[in-house]
């Protein structure tokens, strides 16, 4: 039974980890530095890590709520429904 | 009600509490450090003034001398800024001064070291600023170190003699050859006179005289004068980016990213000046979905991003959204603020106490700008 609850929020608990992998992975190899050096030298690498860390952001602050509170809603209106 | 009535319908009903959660929670949780900020929040700018300190130490000399870590105007920026941030708080709190005052000093001195300025003085054709402090050319890139020796002298008991006698030369170079401007505009580098520079100058030149007891009060009058009249753009209240020294005709737009760092620079001369000059900024501010960014161009103008603006997207400045942080602050506008900050908070990527994305130039502008407020003019 709580696998059965469980199992439709497991895809975006990956996402949540994998952001906060990538996250911290970012956060290491930038060590403090940020993106771009003052002579305009771009580490390829660290830039590929950043877009993926602020893209990923950007879906664990969005479309991991969404939907989140979408499954919770349409679980709780399941006796309603059925 | 059918079945399959009843679940289009909670569908419905779920996607609409899920936009209205998201809607709601993703600016309050970008946004929920911002009251800290406006509210000069002890903890969090020791947490990230600290941060830098630790930069400061790092960075040691020998790391400089290799040229390639920093370099021209980054390296003096990101050492001025991390000077005034630093010295701000020593101001709004006096008991930090023992300890935050000696990585004034540090960081001011660096900015004014030679290699700092290597690239003015190549755009120059090899005239160094400080050997020249008797001739007419501007060499206004050197006000941002010179702000930040005078905020070390202001808050620093320990500040060099050596170093104040220098800096007591350039400010009074400064205040000869913004007198004898028609347009109070100096310029930067040959043909080339930036407002956001001059306003430097004249922060520069206020702040020598809270240290000395002396009065610059006429050039900073004539400089508030001039801006007013022949710096900012009648419509917008925006500066213009670039103009000519001599004739104050235009060479570039009315912007906000030179108008953002000149109403913070201003404050230090001129409290008046400075709420005009951040009004304007604010009125560029554009919010979506509780996120606030400021449009580069004034209303009627259009073009790219620079070295000053960073990239503009959709007609936003990266630059500008950050330096709009202390126009809002000394605004009060409190909404814009928060707005702003949350864009900050988001794609600046908060790490512990500072944060990642900006590295030590985007920490740097972030304590000056997220602190701004003790430094400004009575």
């Amino acid at each position: 039974v709580i696998w059965r609850e469980i199992k439709p929020f497991l895809g975006v608990a990956i996402v949540v980890v994998v952001y906060a992998i990538v996250r911290v992975i970012y956060v290491a190899i930038a060590d403090g530095q940020g993106i771009v050096t003052p002579g305009g030298h771009v580490d390829p690498t660290l830039v590929v890590l950043a877009i993926s860390t602020l893209v990923l952001r950007f879906i664990v602050l969005v479309v991991v709520p969404l939907v989140v509170v979408y499954r919770i809603v349409m679980r709780v209106s399941r006796r309603w429904t059925e | 009600m059918h079945v399959a009535r009843r679940r289009w319908l909670a569908r419905g009903i779920a996607i609409v509490i899920a936009c209205v959660v998201v809607r709601i929670g993703m600016p309050w949780w970008c946004g929920h450090e911002a009251h800290a900020w406006l509210a000069d929040d002890a903890d969090r700018q020791r947490g990230l003034a600290d941060e830098l300190v630790a930069f400061e130490r790092a960075d040691g000399p020998a790391a400089s001398n290799g040229g390639d870590r920093f370099a021209g105007e980054w390296a003096l920026v990101t050492h001025q800024m991390i000077a005034l941030g630093l010295a701000q708080l020593c101001l709004a709190h006096p008991a930090w001064a023992h300890e935050l005052a000696p990585v004034v000093t540090e960081a001011a001195a660096k900015s004014f070291r030679s290699d700092m300025r290597d690239f003015g003085t190549r755009a120059w054709h090899g005239e160094d600023g400080m050997a020249s402090l008797d001739g007419d050319h501007g060499h206004a890139y050197l006000a941002y170190p010179a702000l930040a020796l005078g905020m070390a002298r202001l808050v620093d008991p320990a500040f060099p003699a050596s170093l104040a006698a220098q800096h007591d030369a350039l400010v009074a170079a400064f205040e000869r050859r913004l007198l004898a401007s028609p347009t109070g505009l100096i310029e930067t580098y040959p043909g080339e006179a930036y407002p956001t520079d001059v306003a430097a100058v004249a922060a520069a030149i206020a702040i020598h005289g809270r240290v000395t007891h002396t009065s610059h009060d006429a050039v900073l009058r004539q400089w508030a004068a001039r801006v007013r009249t022949v710096q900012i753009d009648r419509a917008s209240g925006l500066v213009i980016q670039r103009m000519d020294a001599a004739t104050g005709a235009p060479h570039d737009a009315p912007r906000a990213s030179g108008t953002g760092l000149a109403a913070y620079f201003a404050g230090f001369a001129d409290r008046a000046l400075a709420r005009e000059l951040a009004a304007a900024v604010v009125r560029q501010v554009s919010t979506r979905f509780g996120f606030g960014a400021v449009r580069e161009y004034a209303d009627g103008f259009a073009g790219h991003g620079d070295v000053d603006s960073g990239p503009v997207i959709l007609g936003v400045s990266v630059s500008a959204t950050g330096f709009a942080l202390a126009s809002a602050r000394l605004a009060n506008d409190e909404d814009a603020f928060t707005a702003l900050y949350r864009t900050v908070d988001l794609f600046g990527l908060p790490a512990g106490d500072d944060f990642a994305i900006g590295g030590p130039i985007g920490n740097a502008l972030l304590l000056a700008l997220l602190t701004s407020g003790p430094e400004v003019a009575p």
